[in-house]
């Protein structure tokens, strides 16, 4: 059953603008390989963190809005979680 | 008498407060981290309803959406 599902993720600072966007596009084509689609994306940009993550102070933040299989998203999940440049992430199913 | 009833309420804060999610009928998000600062204190921990007036249903929205915001670094845990 498809669901819909908002993604934040918060990239490692080193990145610069371009290595970003090829982050964000890695994400959508899972998504697509998953039989998802990628509703909408919301780069926020570089934020100061509220508290170090990593020995890191900022990330840049990136809200990916999709749907998704449910059965999918475990295992998408565990591709992010492989992903060393993001700092941390976080899904939650929308109502 | 009328008259001290009448200062009361102008220079002081009304007792009865009405839950601002319900009155402005906006949706709480973890995103919206202004709107979320408001119901942290200094020390970054979540304010009470009985000092925020938020309504019952909306501060347990409310406690989830802080402890996201937590989680993604956009609050702190504690302010040091
Ligand atoms: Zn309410």
């Amino acid at each position: 059953m498809k669901r819909k599902y908002e993604l934040m993720a918060i990239f490692v600072p080193e990145l610069d603008e371009e290595a970003v966007k090829s982050e964000i596009e890695k994400i959508k084509d899972i998504i697509a390989s998953k039989d998802g689609e990628v509703e909408k994306v919301d780069n926020w940009g570089k934020r100061t963190l509220a508290y170090e993550i990593k020995k890191r102070k900022e990330g840049t933040y990136v809200i990916f809005n999709f749907v998704l299989p449910s059965s999918e998203v475990l295992s998408f999940k565990n591709i992010l979680k492989l992903n060393e440049n993001i700092l941390r992430f976080m899904i939650i199913r929308e109502e | 008498m009328a008259a001290t009833k009448k200062r009361d309420f102008r220079f002081r804060r009304p007792r009865k407060k009405v839950c601002t999610f319900c009155a402005d009928k906006v949706k709480i998000d973890y995103k919206d981290v202004s709107r979320l600062k408001r119901f942290i204190s200094e020390r970054g921990k979540i304010l009470p309803r009985r000092t925020t007036g938020t309504c019952a249903k909306h501060q347990r929205e409310l406690t989830i959406a802080i402890k996201r915001a937590r989680e993604m670094a956009l609050l702190p845990f504690v302010v040091e």
